[in-house]
């Protein structure tokens, strides 16, 4: 057996690991990879054990060498098949990602969003604010009658301050409600003689009007507050803090005398002017001032009509138009806006 | 009302600027709503007109002669107007006009002109000056030639000041209360007075009532009064031998600045009193009075006058007439009577100085549509103790072109009404609503710049208001008084003492709020809309004659047709705003309202009202009851894209399914029990898309596609779906508190099944039979698929659902779960005549 000799043998497996190596290296995929292993790993008809087998033609004493070769270099095969075989997962992986590469630029899917109405995000902020001074919230009916509206509220009839409820009638003595302050006389007369009240009461109101800065339905929030000792500097600290809750801290209130039948002594309030902060501009006339609302301390008489005795009890009234601070809030110029609804309006809250 | 600075300042001696006066008034209640400001011309003058020629080369023009106090200038004019003996506004060298021209001493045609004289145009008073008011010979038009000036208008006067505009002019926007007694300058004259301690410089004295009261004048007038609560009081002089013309300068300047229009001396002088004193004045021509008698009295029905203003007016017996011994002359306090005007040709003049019942005067004014200075102050309320000396202050004026004859005629058949009011207070309770910290002593000196008399005996303070001041008449008023002039700047910020309250919101508010966050955040936005309806929305909507949306409240005076009644659905509204969305191409709208809705009560209107209009209810209904019953609902409408075309590829209009959708929504978010939803009919619904919402036996409303016909009434194109809840229903329904179920430790399982049943067979119908014999662990049923057409059987269809089951504690079997698919499966096949569409596994 000349031509099985250790040195023809040794430089046969040489060349084995050698095609091995040319072949892996060409290897492009993971099928072409399994295929090299069962070309020299195969049990029948593999490469590797071909050598295994020629292993006993070799001189005894060779023997054992031989085969020591002969497994190292199975091992050094089945490594490189692995380590081919990851290098090729990776690329795979490499390739896909990058053929999955998105437009980051193009929209996302459109998730439904809808707008609140200004009308009650800000009826809520006031609410919120009062509730948190411990006010009850009631809303009232709309539908009213005269005594509630006018007569308990000290404006009897032909009363010049009706010139200024232009109201819409539903019979001789039944009307819209012209302001929430008929809730005043209703509240007190539900809760006398308890003390103290304190209540706001929003909802909608009607006065035959229509223009950019009057609509026949608006908003208003009426607050009441009766109790022993109740001052007219409460109702000024109570709406200081209001108007800083709605505007802003920096924000400060001008009251001024003013006049409404059922408040003595009554109140105009102003807040400094949304847009220049005070110093002055066209919004508020170059005062720096924006009136927001009317005040005053109850009228005794309103006291008396609501079952309260006004020699024990004094108490604080306001009234604001919703609409009138959510224009100024978001500076909108027309009431109009509020009620059409249109989706470029809405969209923008 | 407008108060000239200069006026003002001759009666209070004060030191402020016009602007710092505007302020500290504001400040004290009498609103400025503006400052019109002086027009100052400098070498503009009164000059009067000596000699007019022709001037040698032009026709056109002439050469006028013109004279001042103190020296002589040749003008060259154009204007066709111009004529010896008159006063005429003249711009020596020097001056420059308000479109910038300098005039200076040029040539016309060879002759030197001194300055020019100058058209009403030329002084910037276009528009702001009719010349016809301002002396005879002045067209109205202010371009058409140059601007004559009154006779009596001093030489090298400004003319701006001549024509009232040389001052400054605050506009007073005064409230109700404060309209009684400032509506005049001696009314805001005391207010500047309290304001700042300034000396008075009144123009009359105090008097309140005549030295003797009288109701005749022997040989001249009578005066009787029907029913003193008509008239409480009339006073009144006499003037003869008068000369009627035009008023001095300076008096119709003052009225210009006020904005009056002159007519002669004696009607001017009523119209400057009443702007002084506040009191209303009117002047008869004595002798078209006949009998000399003067009635106050209601008018008789038919009764006919004619006014001032050459009208011929029907009177009622609403109407106070001054009548003589035949008929009316006069509308008490509105406007005087035609016949007995004061004219060139009157030699007698009575001035009638009256204290009207103000609700009579508004009626009437109203009625009539006619409003003057006169009639808003007696309607506002005016000072009772006044009369007197404004009838005298008026006649000394007039005396200057009549016989004033002595004493007059002050009738007060209601002697109380003059008395000063007397109000007594306590010092610390007055501390106490203001919160602040005065002495007894301080308090009575803020009332004492009003006028007011004050006696203190420790806390208790004597108030005496006098009757210039109807609006003060309780502790209240005088609180008011301290507050006004003590300087609401100055009161303090407290919040209220005393026990806590708890803050709440309504339940009903509490649901809304959850409703408006929740729909917001699934894509709906909000509207708010007017709560009216009109009477097409009914026919638009197809209701029926008994429907009970026709059950609508209607308003007596509405502003237009279409809001003539209150709504009995949002529904109408929000279709409304989609068309509306619709014409500006905004297609894709999903709307929510929570909104009231209003429906007559049975019995009519007025069931609640007690004696003398009082309302009669218990404390529950006081909170909530109204004239009309009130619902609150939430509405929902939508169309269009839900998901919107997108380049994802899976846009989604709005359905049926949609809308149901959204309300299952709102029922998981409010906890609320399971919804029955019922086929409906609606005359306003697609008959096969609609549905009625229950639960737990009540009804929530309605949900559905808009019938086609409604929608195209409403001009909307496309599908619309809508929904209409109560939320007092579901805010009955919403979920009390809400216990947490422990978590099992086996995972649920499901099962996808699939029948082929009749159409007509409801899927909740199956859902009903599925759950009942899928055993005693079904935690879920939920269809995932329907399908007809290809490869069912025509009225057929597929219906394929996932079913859970769970047990407690333990795992199921395959064999339990095969066990209960197939006796579903037997159960729908007995019920229904249900096919399986796919066998179960194993
Ligand atoms: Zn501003």
């Amino acid at each position: 057996m000349e031509s099985h000799s250790w040195q023809e043998w040794e430089k046969k497996l040489a060349a084995v690991t050698a095609a091995f190596e040319a072949e892996i290296a060409g290897a492009t995929d993971e099928k072409a990879v399994e295929a090299i292993r069962q070309r020299y790993l195969g049990r029948k008809g593999g490469v590797l054990a071909g050598m295994l087998r020629t292993v006993g033609e070799l001189p005894a004493a060779e023997r054992p060498r031989a085969g020591q070769l002969a497994n190292a270099a199975r091992g050094a095969i089945e490594a490189r098949l692995s380590e081919r075989s990851a290098q090729l997962a990776v690329a795979a992986l490499e390739r896909r990602l990058a053929e999955e590469q998105v437009d980051v630029s193009l929209p996302g899917w459109p998730v439904p969003a809808g707008h609140r109405h200004p009308i009650s995000i800000v009826k809520a902020e006031i609410e919120d604010f009062f509730v948190s001074l411990g006010y009850d919230v009631v809303s009232g009916p709309e539908t009213e009658y005269d005594y509630f509206n006018f007569e308990a509220l000290n404006i009897p009839k032909e009363h010049p301050a009706r010139d200024m409820h232009d109201s819409f009638y539903l019979g001789e003595t039944t009307l819209l409600r012209t302001h929430t302050s008929p809730m005043q006389i209703r509240y007190m007369q539900a809760h006398a003689p308890e003390v103290p009240l304190r209540v706001v009461v929003p909802g909608r109101t009607y006065r035959r009007d229509d223009d950019a800065t009057h609509a026949p339905m608006f908003h208003q929030v009426e607050g009441l507050v009766v109790g022993e000792g109740v001052t007219m500097g409460d109702l000024k600290g109570t709406l200081l803090a209001l108007a800083r809750a709605i505007f802003g801290e920096a924000t400060a209130i001008r009251m001024r005398p003013s006049y409404f039948p059922f408040t003595e002594p009554s109140a105009e309030v102003d807040v400094t002017c949304t847009v220049c902060g005070g110093t002055g501009c066209r919004t508020c006339k170059g005062t720096g001032w924006l009136e927001v609302l009317g005040s005053g301390m109850v009228h005794p008489q309103v006291l008396r009509n609501g079952g309260y005795d006004p020699d024990r009890v004094s108490g604080f009234a306001f009234g604001l138009g919703i609409e009138r601070m959510a224009m100024l809030k978001y500076g909108i110029e027309d009431l109009r806006h509020f009620y059409t609804n249109d989706w470029r309006f809405l969209a923008q809250f | 009302m407008r108060v000239p600075y200069r006026w003002l300042k001759e009666m209070v001696d004060f030191d402020w600027d016009v602007d710092e006066l505007a302020e500290r008034l504001t400040m004290a209640g009498l609103e400025v709503a503006e400052i019109d400001r002086a027009i100052h011309l400098d070498h503009v003058v009164v000059a009067l007109v000596t000699d007019v020629s022709p001037h040698p080369q032009n026709p056109h023009l002439k050469i006028v002669t013109v004279r001042g106090l103190s020296d002589q200038q040749v003008v060259v004019s154009g204007a066709p107007n111009v004529a010896t003996g008159k006063k005429v506004a003249y711009a020596r060298p020097g001056a420059v006009l308000p479109d910038g021209r300098a005039i200076g001493v040029a040539a016309f045609g060879g002759v030197a002109s001194a300055g020019m004289l100058c058209s009403a145009a030329e002084l910037g008073l276009a528009g702001r000056l009719d010349p016809a008011t301002v002396a005879p010979g002045n067209l109205p038009d202010p371009a058409a030639g140059i601007l004559m000036l009154p006779d009596d208008a001093p030489l090298d006067r400004p003319v701006m000041e001549v024509l009232g505009f040389d001052d400054d002019v605050l506009d007073l926007e005064l409230t109700v209360s404060y309209a009684q007694h400032c509506r005049s300058i001696l009314g805001v004259a005391w207010e500047v007075a309290a304001l700042t301690g300034a000396g008075r410089n009144w123009p009359v004295g105090e008097a309140v009532v005549a030295d003797a009261l009288l109701d005749s004048m022997p040989g001249a007038v009578t005066v009787s009064i029907e029913d003193p609560q008509d008239c409480a009081r009339y006073s009144g002089v006499v003037l003869e031998d008068v000369q009627v013309g035009p008023a001095p300068w300076w008096m119709v300047a003052r009225l210009r600045a006020c904005g009056m229009r002159p007519i002669n001396n004696f009607v001017d002088v009523t119209n400057y009193v009443m702007l002084e004193l506040g009191q209303p004045l009117h002047a008869f021509d004595l002798d078209r009075v006949r009998g000399g008698q003067i009635r106050v009295r209601r008018a008789k029905p038919g009764e006919r006058l004619v006014t001032l203003d050459g009208s011929e007016r029907v009177l009622m017996p609403e109407d106070l007439v001054i009548a003589d011994a035949e008929g009316p002359v006069g509308l008490a306090g509105v406007m005087g009577g035609e016949a007995s005007e004061i004219t060139a040709a009157t030699r007698r003049v009575f001035v009638e100085s009256a204290y009207f019942r103000r609700e009579l005067i508004r009626a009437t004014s109203r009625r009539l549509g006619l409003r003057s200075e006169a009639s808003s102050r007696f309607e506002k309320g005016i000072d009772p103790g006044g009369t007197w000396r404004a009838a005298m202050r008026a006649g000394s004026l007039m005396s200057t072109w009549g016989r004033l004859l002595r004493g007059g005629i002050d009738v007060l058949p209601r002697p109380e009404i003059i008395r000063p009011r007397e109000v007594v207070v306590s010092a610390s309770r007055m501390n106490a609503r203001l919160g602040t910290a005065l002495e007894p002593q301080e308090m009575g000196d803020l009332w004492r710049r009003h006028g007011f008399g004050v006696e203190a005996d420790g806390d208790t303070l004597r108030v005496t208001v006098p009757t210039r001041r109807p609006d003060v008449v309780g502790e209240a008023d005088l609180a008011e008084e301290v507050a006004r002039l003590f300087g609401y700047d100055r009161l303090p910020a407290t919040l209220p003492g005393g026990q806590p309250t708890r803050g709440k919101l309504p339940a009903e508010e509490w649901v809304a709020r959850r409703l408006r966050d929740d729909l917001v955040s699934v894509g709906l936005s909000e509207a708010v809309t007017y709560a009216f309806l009109s009477p097409r929305d009914l026919d638009r909507l197809r209701l029926g004659n008994n429907h009970p949306w026709r059950q609508a409240v209607a308003i007596k005076n509405p502003m237009t047709v279409d809001q003539s009644f209150l709504r009995t659905s949002v529904l109408p509204s929000l279709l409304a705003v989609i068309g509306h969305n619709q014409r500006y191409r905004q297609n894709d709208l999903q709307l929510f309202e929570i909104g009231r809705v209003y429906r007559s009560r049975e019995g009519g209107h007025d069931m609640m009202l007690g004696p003398a209009g009082v309302v009669n209810m218990t404390a529950e209904e006081l909170l909530t009851r109204g004239v009309a019953v009130e619902e609150t609902m939430l509405a929902i409408a939508g169309t269009g894209l839900y998901t919107p075309r997108n380049w994802h590829g899976d846009k989604r209009a709005v359905d049926f399914f949609w809308l149901k959708g959204m309300i299952e929504h709102i029922a998981q978010v409010l906890a609320l029990p399971a919804l029955h939803w019922e086929p409906a009919r609606e005359p306003f619904l697609h008959p096969g898309r609609a549905a009625q919402v229950a639960s737990e036996g009540l009804v929530l409303g309605y949900a559905g596609e808009i019938h086609p016909l409604v929608a195209e009434a409403y001009g909307i194109g496309g599908r619309v779906m809508a929904a209409e809840l109560g939320l007092a229903v579901l805010t009955s329904l919403a979920g009390a508190a809400r216990f947490y179920q422990p978590l099992q430790p086996f995972a649920p399982v499901q099962r996808d099944l699939a029948v082929i049943l009749p159409v007509n067979v409801p899927a909740d119908a199956v859902e009903e039979v599925a759950r009942a014999a899928g055993g005693p662990y079904v935690r879920g049923f939920y269809v995932f698929d329907v399908y007809a057409g290809k490869g069912i059987a025509p009225g057929q269809r597929s219906l394929a659902f996932t079913v859970t089951w769970a047990a407690d504690g333990r795992p199921l079997s395959d064999d339990e779960i095969n066990s209960y698919s197939r006796a579903i499966f037997a159960a729908l096949a007995e019920k229904f005549g249900a096919t399986p569409r796919v066998q179960p596994q194993g």
